[in-house]
């Protein structure tokens, strides 16, 4: 069944039961938002929204760190991984959280602290890479 | 706030799952062991909010204008990667 939110950022958007991505524990900052859907719009490509059904002010920028870093990596630990029924990593796609500002050279990237989304159930979590070098604020321009 | 004073060796309960020890003490530095279940998210807390910080901070972001999307040059990034 289609369902309509009203949110602040991006109108009225409609999804289905199926669409709606499940973050485990919610996100640091944000632990009581747990429903959320992706927002995809041609005109922002390759920038999608992680925005929340409980909170419909409440959304976040993403982007594929891949497309930043084609050698990004991300490890889950075996508690992550059951947390998210993920067995093989291929089930997971990955999201890095991105800060905007009207100054180009100010707009960072989270790729210390990813989100995975197992599509198979659609599950997610924020995943924090303790024993990796990447940054949290890495500018998104290079 | 509750406070305890420890000797390296020593433990406190928090609850009857996690266990915190002392394990050493030397000048200016605490190293500290931790027993808990897996579920419960242990992190240094100065990186835990640094990564409240900036989810907050993305939250608040509103949607790129075209004109910053063209500026980041990300549409090339993903052009070419395909």
């Amino acid at each position: 069944m289609t369902q309509e939110l009203q949110t602040s950022k991006f109108g009225t958007v409609t999804y289905e039961a199926g669409d709606v991505i499940e973050l485990i524990g919610g996100m640091p900052g944000f632990s009581n938002l747990s429903r959320f859907i992706l927002i995809e719009n041609p005109d922002l490509e390759p920038i999608k929204f992680l925005q929340s059904l409980e909170k419909p002010m409440i959304s976040f920028p993403l982007i594929d760190p891949r497309i930043l870093d084609p050698d990004y990596q991300i490890e889950l630990g075996e508690e992550e991984r059951r947390k998210l029924d993920i067995v093989d990593q291929c089930q997971g796609l990955s999201y890095s959280i991105v800060t905007f500002d009207p100054v180009p050279e100010a707009c960072t990237v989270n790729l210390f602290a990813p989100i995975v989304v197992n599509t198979s159930n659609m599950r997610a979590l924020q995943v924090i890479l303790f024993d990796s070098d990447y940054s949290i604020e890495q500018p998104l321009l290079k | 706030m509750l406070v305890f004073t420890r000797k390296a060796g020593e433990s406190l309960m928090i609850g009857d799952e996690v266990e915190v020890t002392i394990l050493s003490v030397t000048q200016d530095q605490v190293r500290v062991g931790i027993k808990a279940p897996r579920e419960i998210p242990i992190h240094r807390q100065e990186v835990y909010q640094a990564i409240v910080r900036q989810n907050q901070r993305a939250s608040y972001s509103t949607p790129p204008s075209p004109d910053l999307l063209d500026r980041l040059k990300l549409a090339d990034l993903t052009r070419k990667q395909k």
